[in-house]
């Protein structure tokens, strides 16, 4: 009984992917690192000998393709979002217009679809939104000092005026993604600035708080989460 | 994934090794009849230290008295009671 | 004869003929008892860590700063640290413990190895141990129900192996005659379990699927854990100690057996209702709904043949510390199926999908369900095993009362919250949401106290468990006997 729903539950639906690939438009980069097998020919175009490949009637070679990998940095920093379990309060997906309020809430401007997923080593999917969904965040805040104040204390960036009337955020602060060091020569570049209303996160004097190499690689990560694009089978506004 | 074929025969040959094994156990036990003389089966978990019509647990210390009010409760005749 | 063949014939664990069953089980309850006591020590240890770490993360809901400095603790680490306490070590080594002990008596055989059982007991829990370090060190996977490493895997898949095939081998050298629901139950859970593990584990971590894939083989795996290992471990115990204790047959067999057949048909697609919504095909989505709906068959079935063996016997019950867990979890089993059919439908989903109702519901079934009948099982079981009595049944009652009315509040703050929770998400008004992020996520704070509120009381249940558990196994004579065993009918002069 197991075996059926296994054969007819993962197996299809591994097939279907597969069977996917031939049509793809969007997936193979020539440079891209992550090609698939059986999704483009190989020719040699320019006459050099050497033959390149790239999918037919779609992509020229040298064009940019979508979605795109990930990496350095931002491969980094999914480390550190997978080990801290941002996952269980952040999804990464946005379902289609009329179904929730995702495209209402600015989560992405389209419905996720499996193409969109492809190219990511571990799927972050996520079932939980005590938070905000984040397959998008790179867009909607696309400033990395917001996402380090962020990150040291949510509520820095909640409820700047500590107005106790105001929704506060329940998300838990990530100092120890930074470190505070004595300041150099001048101040460093990515040094936190702390509103003075909050006073007791701020470093003593002649001290700054900067993201460690963790933190810096999670906001890289954070910021790599976009859904600028558009695919075949979904469109902007859809 | 440039192995997507072993992968997925190797697979799809666990899922069928997995489902006729399931169907034969279905088979095993219509052959074996386990599916008849059902009301003889429901009683394969009483033996002689804890027999049918016996209540077998009571909190420690309070047996006595559980008993006593059990058997003052105007008790009705088990339904399938054999004895 | 050749070692092997000497090794085969000394598993064999059928009693020698012309023994009379009296003495066929109480010599299997003696073979038993050390891995059996074994197990439920490490399930009882296994379920305060995991109830330290499921209060460290609750209290992180509502207060963010609470221990908010040290990595190790942060809240995704914390509550994975929970998850996988409380189901790879209380409630595996529970169903190690229960299953086995079930199923040699039923088969009426036992482990002649013991030895074997029990080393791979302890690395069995040596792997949960390494699992839940990694986590709080920084090696989660992130991936639910999976978080722990991918380098314990293969210490847990052997140790299992070890420790499941004693099932087997017990069933394949049974007793002639009928195979009791329970067993069918246990059998199946035991073959299950390791096959959709690895499954898991290979194509999430060992060697990747592409793209979503993983997430459908995540639920499928995550769903089927609760719906193909531990609901028929419950399922079994309850089939077996409901009838036991009340000493009258289930109500209608022939329902039960349906109810095993129904299970192992649907239960194993509906996994991807979580994925409702997201980024599979829908053909799949419908079909994962489709079973989930399906479901309400055996939660029907099952329901009605637990009302009705225990209807009239209210008070036999109540005096049973056995069945007060019991059939509060037989009860629990079938109101969690139910909600977990509804929750399956897309209307009902699109609210409770991504809020605290599904970890609402996922209490409802691992704890009001699973645990409450384990603790029930072990009630009845450790008696047995040592020929002793529980010392204290004032500690039951606390125990009882704790999770009981504990349970009860935090499944209503987190059906009721996480309801409100999905509703004001989804709020729009003319084309723009009604409350911010920040609206949302505090107005959650509230119920998330109740929770808290709830897990102090889930842990004074859990500590008066602990400590009778403890003064069990090193009290003695003093409590031996004291009254005639009230559990073991009229041996050594009963009162019966």
């Amino acid at each position: 009984m197991l075996a059926f729903s296994w054969t007819g539950l993962i197996l299809s639906s591994v097939i279907q992917y597969g069977s996917l690939q031939p049509v793809t438009e969007f997936v193979n980069h020539p440079q891209s690192e992550e090609q698939i097998t059986g999704a483009f020919i190989e020719l040699d175009l320019d006459n050099d000998g050497k033959k390149e490949s790239f999918v037919p009637g779609v992509n020229q070679p040298g064009e940019q393709t979508f979605p795109q990998p990930i990496s350095g940095l931002a491969q980094q920093g999914k480390e550190v979002y997978q080990n801290m379990g941002c996952l269980y309060c952040h999804s990464q997906q946005v379902r289609r217009k009329g179904f929730g309020a995702d495209f209402e809430r600015g989560w992405g401007d389209r419905q996720t679809v499996p193409r969109d997923y492809i190219l990511q080593g571990r799927v972050l999917l996520g079932t939980s939104r005590t938070g905000p969904d984040l397959m998008a965040v790179g867009q909607r805040q696309p400033s990395w000092e917001w996402h380090y104040l962020h990150l040291y204390n949510p509520r820095i960036t909640a409820n700047p005026t500590r107005d106790p009337n105001k929704p506060d955020s329940i998300m838990p602060p990530f100092r120890f993604l930074f470190k505070v060091q004595k300041i150099g020569d001048a101040p460093s570049p990515d040094a936190l600035k702390i509103p003075d209303n909050f006073p007791e996160d701020k470093a003593p004097e002649g001290y700054e708080i900067v993201p460690t190499d963790e933190g810096r690689a999670l906001v890289a990560y954070l910021l790599s989460l976009k859904l600028n694009y558009e695919l075949p089978e979904s469109r902007f506004s859809e | 994934m440039e192995s997507w074929d072993g992968y997925l025969i190797f697979i799809a040959a666990m899922g069928a090794m997995f489902f006729t094994s399931a169907v034969l156990v279905l088979v095993w036990a219509l052959k074996h009849k386990q599916f008849s003389k059902l009301n003889q089966g429901a009683r394969v978990i009483f033996d002689e230290e804890e027999p049918e019509g016996v209540h077998t647990d009571y909190f420690p210390g309070e047996a006595a008295k559980a008993r006593e009010m059990l058997a003052k409760e105007e008790h009705k005749p088990l339904k399938h009671a054999t004895r | 004869m050749s070692p092997l063949i000497s090794f085969f014939t000394s598993i064999d664990p059928r009693q020698k003929t012309g023994v009379p069953l009296k003495v066929q089980l109480s010599e299997i309850d003696r073979q038993m008892r050390v891995p059996v006591i074994m197990f439920l020590c490490f399930a009882v240890l296994w379920l305060q860590i995991g109830t330290f770490f499921a209060m460290v993360s609750s209290i992180k809901l509502h207060n963010p700063e609470f221990l908010g400095d040290l990595s190790w603790l942060t809240f995704g680490r914390t509550r994975s640290a929970h998850l996988n306490s409380v189901a790879y070590g209380w409630a595996n080594n529970a169903v190690f413990g229960v299953g086995l002990w079930i199923m040699a008596r039923l088969c009426k055989v036992t482990v002649r190895h013991a030895g074997i059982l029990i080393t791979a007991g302890i690395f069995w829990n040596i792997g949960v141990a390494a699992g839940v370090f990694g986590i709080l060190s920084g090696g989660m996977t992130s991936i639910e129900w999976l978080e722990m490493p991918m380098q314990v895997a293969p210490l847990l898949a052997l140790s299992y192996a070890m420790i499941g095939v004693w099932g087997v081998i017990m069933f394949r050298y049974r007793a002639l005659g009928h195979v009791y629901v329970s067993q069918w139950y246990i059998l199946g859970g035991l073959f299950w379990f390791p096959w959709i593990y690895m499954i898991a584990q290979v194509m999430i971590l060992w060697v990747p699927a592409r793209g979503t894939v993983q997430a459908i083989t995540n639920w499928w795996f995550a769903h089927n854990v609760l719906g193909l290992w531990y609901t028929p471990m419950g399922l079994a115990a309850i089939y077996y100690f409901l009838p036991k204790v009340l000493g009258r047959p289930i109500h209608s067999y022939y329902l039960s057996v349906l109810g095993f057949w129904s299970l192992a048909l649907f239960y194993n697609w509906a996994g991807v209702h979580h994925l409702i919504g997201g980024p599979i095909p829908v053909w799949l989505i419908s079909a994962g709904i489709v079973a989930s709906v399906m479901m309400v068959i055996p939660a029907i079935v099952t329901a009605i043949n637990h009302h009705m063996t225990a209807v009239g016997n209210a008070r036999a019950v109540w005096c049973s510390p056995t069945l007060r867990f019991i059939v509060f979890g037989a009860m629990s089993y079938t109101f969690a199926s139910l909600f977990g059919s509804a929750m399956a439908l897309r209307d009902i989903n699109v609210v409770t999908h991504f809020s605290q109702f599904t970890v609402g519901h996922a209490h409802h079934g691992a704890y009001a369900f699973f645990t409450m009948v384990m603790f029930g099982s072990v009630y009845f079981m450790v008696p047995r095993l040592l020929k002793r009595e529980w010392p204290s049944a004032a500690l039951i009652k606390v125990h009882f009362w704790g999770t009981a009315i504990g349970i009860g509040i935090m499944l209503f703050a987190l059906h009721i919250g996480g309801w409100i929770q999905g509703e004001m998400w989804n709020e729009l008004k003319d084309g723009a949401p009604v409350y911010s992020n920040l609206d949302v996520s505090q107005a959650l704070v509230k119920w998330f106290l109740s929770r808290s509120f709830a897990g102090i009381l889930l842990t004074i249940g859990h500590v008066a468990f602990l400590v009778n558990f403890v003064w069990m196994l090193a009290g003695g004579k003093s409590t031996r006997y004291k009254e005639g065993p009230t559990l073991i009918g009229d041996k050594e002069g009963s009162t019966l």
